[in-house]
């Protein structure tokens, strides 16, 4: 990368997708009727290996706020936690950051 | 009058099952229905399928088309088995705790199911479905499994059971 001699404000090109490819994707998990507040927890807890405390944090998210980032990565990374979320019956989506 | 056990009981790294051969007959049921939702309806047809196949892109029909390639024979593939494994452990009076998982993955996956079908809200009560006895019926097979589910969590982490009942203080660091 080179030195930057001047702001790049004016001429940062318009970029795509294609050409940031480190711009990291999040797995959302929105809150449903159905899956209990224990059966959340434990799911992150088991599948993503978080402490209990992180695990409890996000669920209450989920649960009191509609949704909650629970990873985040490459495409491909959060298409598998998608993927693998959707095998436990929670709901995930995945987006830009 | 002793009161019931719970159904499920973590004992040196298995899982006991006390349920009575009625409800174990009553739960490979559902199981043989869910195999037949599964074979004969999609995402397109029926809104439990599609919510036990949810979209991956909220925005991007092209990626989710190739999310669904990918992904979803997958699946398919392991529902299905776990189906399988809860039938032919139908009768066991102890699980193996990879057993359990799978035990508590289709459990889980008929209580969307029957919450999905009625369209269920978290403050939904008996009184919503009073009115038609098949939806009464579901109603009340979706509270049983939610208590199997409850307890065979609890089995598999008893801290479970202790969990807060409002929410921990924000963390300002995080």
């Amino acid at each position: 990368m080179g030195m930057k001699t001047a702001p790049d404000v004016l001429e940062r090109p318009a970029v795509d997708e294609a050409v940031e490819p480190d711009r990291p994707w999040v797995v959302v998990v929105w809150n449903d009727p159905v899956n209990l507040m224990t059966y959340v927890t434990w799911v992150l807890q088991t599948l993503f290996a978080y402490p209990r405390p992180k695990a409890e944090r996000l669920m209450w998210d989920i649960h009191t706020k509609g949704k909650a980032a629970v990873s985040s990565g490459t495409r491909e990374r959060a298409e598998a936690d998608v993927a693998r979320l959707h095998a436990y019956g929670l709901w995930a989506t995945m987006e830009k950051n | 009058m002793p009161t019931r056990r719970a159904p499920f009981a973590g004992k040196g790294g298995s899982i006991v099952v006390r349920l009575t051969e009625d409800e174990r007959k009553t739960i490979a049921g559902l199981a043989a229905e869910y195999r037949q939702l599964l074979e004969h309806e999609s995402q397109a047809t029926d809104a439990a399928v599609a919510r036990l196949f949810p979209p991956a892109y909220r925005e991007d029909p092209l990626r989710n088309f190739d999310f669904e390639r990918q992904s979803h024979d997958g699946l398919m593939t392991e529902r299905l088995a776990a189906i399988s494994t809860l039938e032919l452990t139908a009768d066991a009076k102890t699980l193996t705790v990879e057993q359990s998982h799978t035990w508590l993955a289709v459990l889980n996956d008929l209580r969307l199911v029957l919450g999905t079908h009625l369209d269920i809200a978290e403050d939904s009560s008996h009184d919503d479905f009073a009115k038609d006895p098949k939806s009464a019926n579901a109603f009340a097979i979706y509270l049983w499994l939610t208590q199997l589910v409850g307890t065979l969590i609890e089995a598999l982490d008893p801290s479970l059971a202790d969990l807060s009942e409002t929410p921990p203080p924000e963390d300002p660091t995080a």
